[in-house]
């Protein structure tokens, strides 16, 4: 059991472990804390940008800073289930042949199905159970993923040709939906000297532990939350279900991503207790993929981050 | 309930050997106490607004429904009396200030019950925003009876935040300060009220006091008693001048032929019964006479005048 003094320590190597990404990762601090608050309170994050913005750079550097092993599915129309579950195979042993199970890339603590929008429906759904489950079933069989495990998924924008809009009940399973934008033009012109440089990879240092990240993630669910902020976030995502701008709100699954995710946050950020400030903070990022708006606000123009900082108001 | 006792009674004075949960749950109850004391001294300023109000109206607008003195039963005095060891005789008690006992009484409990029956923890959450949130997350937290080990930390956090607060922030220094500028021009009235009541409260009524206000005319018209008539009794010796005085008769059947003798030989018109008068002296009477007795003095008095003016 954790003293006073050790989340004191487990709180310094959270910051460490964000100082080192800073090292390879220039701004885009918000989708930073994101992934983080992601990752502490064991999510899966889907990260959606235009090509070459650094997903796959910042999804990596996270492996590496915190000792956590690292897979990565390239998501294409042609890819099958069994390419990311895994297969069972004949092997030829001493004893004679046997089927044995081949795991497929989805065994790692951190699988980043990148384009995953770019993969038809049924190879789309062979995450499912591992997403939400935490295992997969293959060939009658079920295999357990290593702890912890996240999948942070990236997609580029719906309008773009060759994708295929994830389900609903799949964009549920990501707790965070992160977007990301262009630099401003100081952080690209900090970013090219960096990656056109002598040294084309920045050195980070591992600074966190699979124990440690375990034992973060269990802190993280006893951080006290007051009665009204929790209903607050509950109202919240109820509203979603009500409001006219939106054609199908948000379920239950949105109201507890939104109380972990707030007090992954107040965690984070080294506080003892949720502040109303997580749940303003990480209510667009919660919600906006799980709403669809009603036509008549889309012909408006306006977004899901629109409506539902509508709400929040 | 000064800045330093507050501080040291939101969680301070709390043991230190106490599991954390408790000793927040023991600053959530001195929070409360907090809260009661703000209320009673609020229950409190506005209960003595509402007495020096009252009792300044009842004076000033002397209802007619209401007596003046209320005389306590004897029954109350001699038992008291007998406590006491001395007789207290009749006591009267002023309604004014009886009423305005009542309603003080009755606004303090009024009061103090209302603003008790807030939520006083959230009030003082509300007047000490630093630590609002992190005293909200306490306070629900203790509720569930959690001893997490974030939980624990957000204790010991908030006791130590705590430290800082104070109590006094429940008060409206403002709304108190000018309550009790308010209770002070009150009291000020009031006994400027009574000090002129002590100086001239007998100058007019129809008892007849007359000892203020000689150049003031007495609006009293109606029948007054023997004081007021004749002014206070004298002890008054034959006059040393002997006047004579002629009287005419008029108005009777029969003249008057035989010139009478009077112990003066005549009469000063001029004269208006001073002390030498010799009418004051025949008109004069031991005190207490009955109403009807000075309103024999008086009728005897019109007439001698009438026949003088005669």
């Amino acid at each position: 059991m954790s003293t006073d003094h050790d989340i004191d320590r487990l709180q310094e190597k959270i910051a460490t472990a964000r100082e080192e990404i800073g090292k390879r990762i220039v701004g885009q601090h918000e989708v930073l804390e994101g992934l983080l608050v992601c990752i502490l309170a064991d999510g899966n994050a889907l990260l959606e940008s235009n090509p070459g913005l650094g997903k796959t750079t910042m999804v990596r550097t996270i492996a590496e800073v915190t000792d956590l092993q690292f897979s990565r599915v390239q998501n294409t129309p042609d890819l099958m289930p069994s390419d990311i579950t895994g297969t069972e195979i004949i092997r030829e042993t001493e004893t004679g042949r046997e089927f044995v199970f081949e795991k497929g890339p989805i065994f790692a603590n951190v699988v980043l199905a990148d384009e995953i929008n770019r993969a038809t429906p049924k190879t789309q759904a062979a995450l499912l159970e591992a997403m939400q489950e935490k295992q997969v079933t293959a060939a009658g069989e079920t295999y357990q993923l290593p702890q912890p495990f996240f999948v942070l998924a990236t997609q580029n924008p719906i309008d773009q040709s060759g994708t295929y809009p994830l389900p609903e009940a799949q964009t549920d399973r990501f707790m965070l939906k992160l977007l990301l934008d262009y630099p401003e033009y100081d952080e690209e012109q900090e970013i090219v000297d960096m990656f056109t440089g002598d040294r084309p990879q920045v050195p980070v240092e591992q600074a966190l532990t699979r124990a440690e990240i375990q034992e973060i993630q269990q802190l993280v669910r006893e951080v006290p939350i007051a009665d009204d902020l929790r209903d607050r976030a509950i109202q919240l995502v109820r509203r979603t279900r009500e409001a006219d701008e939106i054609e199908f709100g948000a379920s239950p699954r949105a109201s507890m991503a939104l109380v972990l995710t707030a007090k992954a946050r107040a965690f984070l950020q080294g506080r003892t207790h949720v502040a109303s400030e997580d749940i303003d903070a990480l209510a667009p990022a919660v919600l906006r993929h799980r709403i669809i708006l009603d036509f008549r606000t889309e012909r408006e123009g306006r977004t899901a981050d629109d409506v539902i900082e509508s709400l929040l108001e | 309930m000064t800045d330093e006792e507050s501080e040291t009674e939101t969680g301070a004075e709390v043991a230190d050997d106490e599991r954390p949960r408790e000793r927040m749950a023991a600053a959530l109850n001195e929070i409360r106490r907090e809260g009661l004391k703000a209320a009673t001294i609020y229950a409190a300023v506005d209960a003595t607004l509402v007495f020096l109000a009252v009792n300044l109206l009842v004076i000033v607008v002397e209802p007619a429904a209401i007596p003046e003195v209320l005389t306590v039963p004897s029954s109350v005095t001699d038992a008291v009396g007998d406590l006491l060891g001395q007789s207290l005789g009749t006591v009267g008690v002023p309604v004014s200030a009886l009423l305005a006992t009542a309603l003080a009484v009755a606004v303090f409990g009024a009061e103090l019950w209302l603003r008790s029956r807030r939520p006083l923890v959230e009030r003082f959450e509300a007047a000490n925003p630093a630590v609002a949130e992190a005293l909200r997350t306490a306070r629900d937290t203790v509720a569930r009876d959690s001893d997490s080990r974030m939980a624990v930390r957000l204790y010991e956090d908030v006791l130590e935040r705590l430290r800082d607060t104070s109590g006094v922030a429940l008060l409206d220094v403002r709304r108190i300060a000018v309550t009790v500028v308010v209770v002070v021009a009150l009291s000020l009235v009031t006994v400027q009220l009574a000090a002129v009541d002590l100086g001239g409260g007998d100058s007019v009524g129809p008892d007849g006091d007359t000892d203020a206000g000689e150049d003031t005319p007495n609006p009293y018209t109606g029948l007054k008693d023997g004081d007021s008539v004749l002014g206070d009794p004298e002890d008054i010796d034959a006059g040393d001048d002997d006047l004579d005085a002629q009287i005419d008769s008029s108005g009777g059947s029969e003249d008057v032929d035989d010139t009478q003798q009077f112990p003066s030989d005549s009469i000063d018109r001029g004269s208006s019964g001073g002390s030498n008068s010799a009418d004051g002296q025949q008109a004069g009477y031991a005190e207490p006479e009955q109403l009807e007795d000075a309103e024999l003095i008086r009728e005897y008095n019109l007439r001698i005048r009438d026949e003088e003016n005669t």
